[in-house]
């Protein structure tokens, strides 16, 4: 684990709209990333097969009607096996249906910063095939990812299957938050994109807080408005 | 391309059409074979009659002026006209069919000697003058003994004014009643031959018309399910009617298919230029909040990023809807709404849990053979989210799949909230419509305008029901066997007794 974050994460950034471009590219150094951005297929296809990176974020419309999953099946031809991520515009559960097929992750447009950044350290970590520590340890709380079961000072929790995936998800990206959309998808399988317009998230996280923070002094999940939620402690203030 | 099995109506009613244009078709035929056969019937025995007058007319003449020469002359020949004399002297037999007579003005034959079967007027049978003919009757008819039958006979009367003598000359119609017989029954077999290959031709081209016919609307009925696509055209062949049709029917396609493309291409490219933008204004938003320590300053543009997506969250739908009325599918395969109901129930358990409402599973399969698994869920989940929102705490939602009376795959889902007034139900499924259902929870307004569409694509009515009390939705496949049906299936609100024979 140590040894994969001593060197930042190299991620290369294809994406036709120049803004949009330098902003991912702006949020990523941010995050500590070493990126490097390309705004047309070519060359990025080109930057793709040259140099190493550990992932790759694709935007699905480039350029002269060039679709991103081209550039995908032809990297996959030369043998590059770079995890990608495809972002898109088109959010149609069809167009992410056959994204997913194909590439690693997907991502519609708009998307969250911290969602972003989270799938693209997901990717790396998989790829890496670094499993979870088995104990996950935060102030007073311990997962134990292989048994399942969770405790807090000592007590254990007596958590759902959801509640555990809610859980086990907040703990993989902790500190930074996970967003509404990776929670559906994540914990409840929901991948058809389209979001039920249902309160299923808050719900299950308010089911969590039951369990999780209400018997204890220092409450672990956070919400983070216009975020998502995450595991923290919280800070002392002053 | 095969075309989908047809309603035992629909080809009842083929079978009632073709019948009357094949006998529509006889009968005219007919008409005009019976009226050219009895034209033809009717030419031949006037010919024939008109042949015997000009011989009756001409012996007329004949005879008259033989009595300006005096009676005996006119006597000599009548005989010689009824049994011409032979070289050897001897009277040959009369030729046969030719009647003559001629009495005195006293009403007596004048002639003792002679062939009686000729020339007297009484004393044989077949030779008496005709009851009170005269010559101002012109042309009459009566019977007369010709040898051993009575037959008619077509004759005229001259007065002969020097002598006073009255003169008969008359034919018999039997080569009239021959050729009558000759040509009436070859005629009427003729005619009744005409009819029936009439009726033949007639149901042989009916049948090829609306085969051909058939051939359009098979075309027309695979359009748009069989494989999702407006590209087949129809064969254009020859120049008829047909051919005229298929091209219209082309063009009409050519022009929905730009359409369809314009639209669809519209909706990427509003998708594209509005997610980009979007997307920035986003990211920057989540940068600004970040570096923000000001908490009134972060307070606001968390607002302003839970605002845009909301904003996006229906605008997203709205495409999606778009989409799926336009018949934009992806994956197709065999369904089970059951699934989707179980995936639906699975997310939303906790939820229903939270509101203190039990959830009651009856899941028989209920299978479709093509449809969207994830178009399909998203239904479920739409239709069981809306259940629970009305839910009073401490009531039940049922949840059931299985098949309709019919043997089509059915979904329903049953809460027992305030339900929807009957004349409220058609305008809940319109997109941002929200119906008087007691205190307002949230929502985008657009969860049932997406069911109606989901459905739709699938061919599954929706009907919206009493569940006294509370509301009952629920979606039936036609049948098990039918295809997915396209956007011109009509949602039925309530179903009307008049369905799917379209």
């Amino acid at each position: 684990m140590l040894a994969r974050e001593a060197r930042s994460l190299r991620v290369l950034v294809i994406e036709d709209d120049a803004r949009l471009r330098d902003e991912v590219v702006r949020t990523l150094v941010a995050e500590g990333f070493d990126v490097a951005a390309e705004g047309d297929a070519a060359s990025g296809l080109h930057r793709a097969a040259g140099t190493p990176f550990d992932a790759i974020v694709l935007d699905r419309m480039l350029p002269d009607g060039a679709d991103g999953l081209d550039v995908l099946r032809r990297l996959r031809a030369l043998q590059v096996a770079t995890p990608i991520l495809v972002l898109s515009a088109l959010a149609a559960i069809a167009d992410r249906v056959q994204a997913l097929e194909e590439a690693d992750d997907y991502l519609p447009k708009p998307f969250a910063a911290d969602e972003l950044v989270a799938r693209l350290r997901a990717l790396h970590r998989r790829a890496g095939r670094a499993p979870h520590p088995h104990v996950f340890t935060l102030a007073d709380l311990e997962i134990w990812h292989l048994q399942k079961a969770a405790v807090r000072c000592g007590r254990p929790l007596d958590l759902t299957d959801t509640e555990f995936r809610l859980l086990a998800l907040l703990a993989e990206h902790a500190p930074a938050p996970v967003t509404r959309g990776m929670i559906l998808e994540q914990v409840f399988g929901w991948r058809s994109g389209l979001d039920p317009g249902t309160v299923v998230v808050e719900v299950a996280v308010s089911r969590l807080r039951q369990k999780l923070d209400k018997p204890f002094d220092q409450p672990l999940v956070q919400t983070l408005r216009g975020r998502g939620y995450a595991l923290a402690a919280p800070q002392r203030q002053g | 391309m095969r075309s989908p099995p047809r309603s035992a109506r629909a080809s009842g009613g083929d079978a009632a059409l073709l019948g009357r244009v094949a006998v529509a078709y006889a009968v005219a035929f007919a008409l005009s074979i019976s009226a050219l056969a009895g034209l033809a019937y009717w030419l031949a025995e006037r010919h024939a009659r008109g042949q015997l007058q000009a011989e009756v007319e001409a012996d007329l003449r004949g005879l008259s002026g033989a009595e300006a020469l005096g009676l005996n002359e006119l006597i000599d020949a009548v005989l010689e006209g009824a049994a011409p004399r032979g070289a050897g002297g001897g009277r040959a037999p009369p030729p046969p069919g030719r009647l003559w007579l001629l009495v005195g003005p006293d009403g007596a034959c004048p002639l003792a000697r002679g062939p009686r079967a000729v020339l007297c007027p009484t004393g044989s049978p077949g030779l008496a003058w005709p009851a009170e003919a005269s010559a101002a009757q012109g042309w009459i008819r009566f019977d007369a003994s010709f040898g051993e039958a009575w037959r008619p006979a077509l004759g005229r009367i001259a007065e002969l004014p020097r002598t006073g003598h009255r003169l008969l000359v008359a034919r018999d119609l039997a080569p009239v009643a021959a050729l009558r017989a000759a040509i009436g029954p070859p005629l009427a077999a003729a005619v009744a031959i005409a009819l029936l290959s009439a009726l033949a031709a007639g149901l042989l081209t009916a049948r090829h018309l609306m085969a051909r016919i058939e051939r359009v609307n098979a075309f027309c009925r695979s359009l748009g399910h069989t494989d999702q696509t407006l590209a087949p055209r129809l064969p254009v062949q020859g120049g008829d009617a047909f051919a005229e049709l298929a091209r219209n029917l082309n063009e009409m396609l050519d022009r929905i298919e730009v359409l369809m493309r314009v639209a669809t291409e519209f909706s990427h490219h509003a998708a594209h230029d509005l997610r980009t933008p979007l997307t920035r204004l986003r990211l920057r938003l989540e940068a600004a909040l970040r570096v923000q320590r000001d908490a009134p300053a972060a307070e606001a543009v968390a607002d302003a990023i839970e605002e845009a997506d909301r904003l996006l969250d229906t605008f997203a739908r709205l495409l999606e809807i778009a989409r799926i009325e336009a018949g934009e599918g992806g994956d197709e395969k065999e369904v089970d709404l059951a699934a989707a109901a179980r995936d639906a129930a699975a997310l939303l358990a906790d939820t229903a849990e939270e509101r203190g409402v039990r959830l009651r599973l009856a899941l028989a399969p209920a299978r479709l053979a093509r449809g969207s698994p994830a178009q399909l869920r998203v239904l479920a989940a739409n239709l069981l989210d809306n259940a629970l929102k009305f839910a009073p705490r401490g009531s039940t939602v049922t949840i059931l799949t299985g098949t309709g009376p019919e043997g089509g795959a059915r979904l329903e889902v049953a809460d027992h909230g305030p339900g929807i007034p009957p004349e409220d139900r058609e305008r809940a499924l319109r997109p941002f419509v929200r119906v008087g259902r007691g205190p307002q929870p949230s929502g985008s307004g657009l969860g049932l305008a997406l069911v109606r569409a989901v459905a739709l694509r699938h061919g599954l009515s929706l009907e919206l029901a009493d569940n006294a009390p509370g509301l009952r939705v629920r979606l039936d496949a036609p049948c098990a066997a039918s295809p997915p049906r396209s956007i011109e299936a009509e949602a039925q609100m309530p179903r009307s007794p008049r369905r799917a024979a379209a």
